[in-house]
């Protein structure tokens, strides 16, 4: 007679360590292998959406650093003021999109070691928190010197960025520059060649290409499933079609392959980072944009690549000094759906070195 | 066991512990004791105050900076804890949604006394930069547990948040302990 | 047997690699910094609390109630009030919700007598909540000896 055994339905979350912020996930098992997963979304909806209907252009710089993907802030005004400029046919001066670029890639840097940091945790090697975060603090140092802020800068402004580079700036970034590889092979040695690691990481997770393009996964979700595409090189924006950089793409789908295409963006972003501060153009850093600038009339999308992957900004306008319509299409949101068909069939224990390598954000899913 | 007859209430400890304070209390020099007791218990209880690691928004992360080796708040014996049974503060790091209200507060109910909360950030405060145009935003933590210190900042720096400990450890230095139990009886 | 074996050497020196990065943390220099004895220096920049600098010459303020920074404000957090008019106009309110503000320099950007600044002073904790809406004498009394955060829109390069 065939044992009879009933499914088993696990709440985990909201409150949970390791799920990154306040989402919940209801597991459904079988023994300890997992039958589905459904995410329950909303804890962090902070409808930032309509509250952008009641602010300027301007004023919304400082609520989309906060209200969607609050680890890459830089990322989200980039992609916001993307859709902006181009509605508005604002032109930005040189120095100020390569200014961006620098920008954005430490953003993309920061994001990276907090998201490896913490993946390091919910795998128990507590240690790689500590020396992500170490880094971070210097990246965060360098973005204090330029913007004001650690976490939330309001730094780019429609047309321009705030404030110029303060002096001796570029050869603290390029110092850093020089030390960061060595930081990236302590992570290297910490984690890749750790069998503990490699065991929970190596094959787990698997999601193939035709399901990561069928679920919409994107950024380096989308790259670890062999997906080359990505929105930098596809449809430049600001200074990235002048600088050279390569996409890592990997083959296997799995949670080591996400790990590797992340430290691999390091390496690239550290690469975008020499090449702009090098061919940084003397000049303006802002043109003249009024504080209470008007938009004609008219729809634009614009999408960029922000450390999570393909952020698009869908601005409507009605001529008027504040947006008609914004919706934002997140790339945690599109990743998180992809999430349920990474998990089904692996074991309960792999739910968090699944979770953690998608690298969502959860204000970023629910804004 | 629903048929049982309903126990007689047996002195909890508390009261027990009360009774003796409160005896304690009323002989001569026994004042200075129990004050020097409590000192004691209230140095011990400040420089050891477990968090809760429960992290909202973006405070979250700066909470997280805090703990990590730069601004290291295990220097000051504040160590994170993942249950709110070995907790007793709870640091709301970020904004909090009506959907969350209800989660936060029965994790606040779980904590065991005495227990302290501070709410780090704009937004933990009073709805910061989401207060106005806002249907889904609490409009500040205190409505649903109460708070102890505020952190202004957004995000608050985490030597802000350490501030905040600090300032938090000196009104549980001069919290009268023992004596409030006594006032829990009564 | 070999398949072990192998294994066994990967455990090894995985181990062996991840300890040695341990080890040499521990001879480098430290990073942490003990915060209240010893504090990190911000960059004249940071946006912390908001202030209010005294212009030695008059003795007040420098505000010119223009109510820009005010209509600026994302967050609705400054609310200023006047009596007076043309010349004789005086501040009877300025008000600044610290525990609404968002810290995004919004104001002090628009400000064009750089009568709002940023100063680098982040310690404002407190037990109660209302002491977070700093009035006119508050925001004075932040006042740095000189301002330290950049106010005027700069265009251009430097
Ligand atoms: S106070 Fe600022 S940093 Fe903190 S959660 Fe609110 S918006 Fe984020
Ligand atoms: S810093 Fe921003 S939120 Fe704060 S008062 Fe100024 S404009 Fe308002
Ligand atoms: S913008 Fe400056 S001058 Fe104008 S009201 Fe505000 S503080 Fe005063």
């Amino acid at each position: 007679m065939p044992l009879r055994t009933e499914q088993l339905m696990l709440n985990m979350g909201p409150q949970h360590p390791s799920t990154h912020g306040v989402l919940r996930l209801v597991v459904t098992l079988d023994g300890e292998n997992i039958v589905e997963v459904q995410p329950d979304i909303g804890y962090l909806h902070s409808s930032v959406e309509k509250m952008m209907e009641y602010r300027t252009y301007l004023m919304n710089v400082a609520l989309v650093d906060r209200g969607m993907d609050y680890i890459a802030a830089l990322a989200n005004e980039e992609g916001y003021l993307l859709a902006v400029e181009r509605l508005g046919g604002i032109d930005v001066p040189a120095r100020a999109r390569w200014l961006r670029t620098i920008m954005l890639e430490f953003q993309r840097l920061s994001s990276h070691l907090v998201w490896l940091g913490t993946w390091g945790i919910d795998l128990g090697a507590t240690t790689v928190f500590l020396y992500c975060f170490r880094e971070r603090e210097v990246i965060l140092d360098l973005f204090e010197q330029v913007t004001g802020g650690r976490l939330h800068h309001v730094y780019f402004r429609p047309g321009g960025v705030y404030e110029d580079l303060p002096p001796g700036w570029t050869d603290r970034a390029l110092a850093f520059c020089d030390e960061f590889p060595g930081h990236l092979q302590e992570y290297h040695d910490l984690l890749t060649g750790n069998p503990i690691f490699l065991a929970r990481t190596q094959g787990v997770g698997v999601l193939p290409k035709d399901a990561a393009i069928t679920m919409g996964a994107c950024g380096p979700v989308a790259r670890a499933s062999g997906i080359n595409f990505d929105v930098r090189k596809a449809f430049p924006y600001e200074a990235y079609g002048e600088v050279e950089f390569d996409i890592p793409t990997f083959e296997q789908g799995d949670c080591f392959a996400r790990y590797l295409v992340r430290m691999e963006e390091m390496r690239q972003s550290l690469r975008i980072i020499r090449q702009a501060i090098e061919k940084l153009p003397p000049g303006e850093i802002r043109s003249k944009v009024q504080v209470t600038v008007k938009l004609p009339k008219g729809e634009v999308y614009a999408r960029t690549e922000s450390p999570r992957g393909d952020l698009g900004v869908y601005l409507v306008s009605s001529g008027d000094d504040m947006p008609y319509r914004v919706k934002i299409r997140a790339p945690s949101f599109s990743n998180l759906y992809a999430l349920t068909e990474m998990m089904r069939g692996w074991k309960v224990a792999d739910v968090i070195a699944i979770l953690g390598s998608v690298d969502i954000v959860l204000s970023d899913v629910d804004r | 066991m629903s048929t049982q007859p309903p126990q007689p209430p047996v002195p909890s400890r508390l009261a027990s512990i009360a009774a003796a304070i409160d005896i304690l209390d009323q002989l001569p020099g026994g004042n200075l004791i129990l004050t020097k007791v409590e000192y004691l218990l209230n140095w011990g209880r400040a420089a050891s105050l477990w968090p809760l690691t429960f992290g909202l928004a973006c405070c979250a992360i700066e909470m997280m900076a805090a703990f990590a080796g730069r601004f290291d708040l295990d220097r000051i014996g504040v160590i994170p804890r993942a249950t709110p049974r070995q907790a007793d503060l709870m640091i709301v790091a970020g904004r909090c949604t009506i959907k969350m209200a209800p989660i936060v507060r029965r994790l606040w109910e779980q904590m065991p006394e005495p227990k302290y909360v501070i709410s780090m950030g704009s937004c933990a405060t009073c709805g910061g930069p989401f207060y106005y145009d806002n249907y889904s935003i609490l409009k500040g933590i205190d409505q649903v547990v109460p708070v102890d210190v505020y952190v202004p900042g957004c995000p608050p720096r985490p030597e802000a948040l350490i501030e905040g400990i600090l300032k938090l450890q000196e009104k549980i230095k001069v919290e009268p302990f023992l004596r409030r139990t006594v006032a829990a009886q009564a | 047997m070999l398949d072990l074996a192998t294994r066994a050497w990967e455990a090894v020196t995985g181990l062996y690699l991840g300890l040695r990065v341990t080890i040499l943390a521990l001879v480098r220099p430290k990073n942490t910094v003990k915060y209240p004895i010893e504090k990190v220096n911000v960059s004249p920049r940071w946006h912390g609390l908001l202030a209010l600098p005294i212009d030695p010459e008059t003795g007040s303020d420098m505000c010119i109630i223009c109510f820009q920074c005010e209509r600026v404000c994302p967050d609705r957090c400054i609310h200023i009030e006047a009596t007076g008019r043309a010349k004789d106009r005086v501040l009877t309110r300025f008000d600044i919700e610290m525990d609404k503000c968002c810290y995004c320099g919004l104001c002090v950007e628009v400000c064009p007598t750089e009568a709002i600044v940023f100063v680098p002073h982040y310690e404002a904790s407190t037990f109660n909540r209302s002491n977070l809406l700093y009035d006119l004498d508050d925001l004075r009394r932040a006042t740095p000896k000189e301002p330290i955060a950049h106010g005027v829109v700069r265009i251009g390069g430097r």
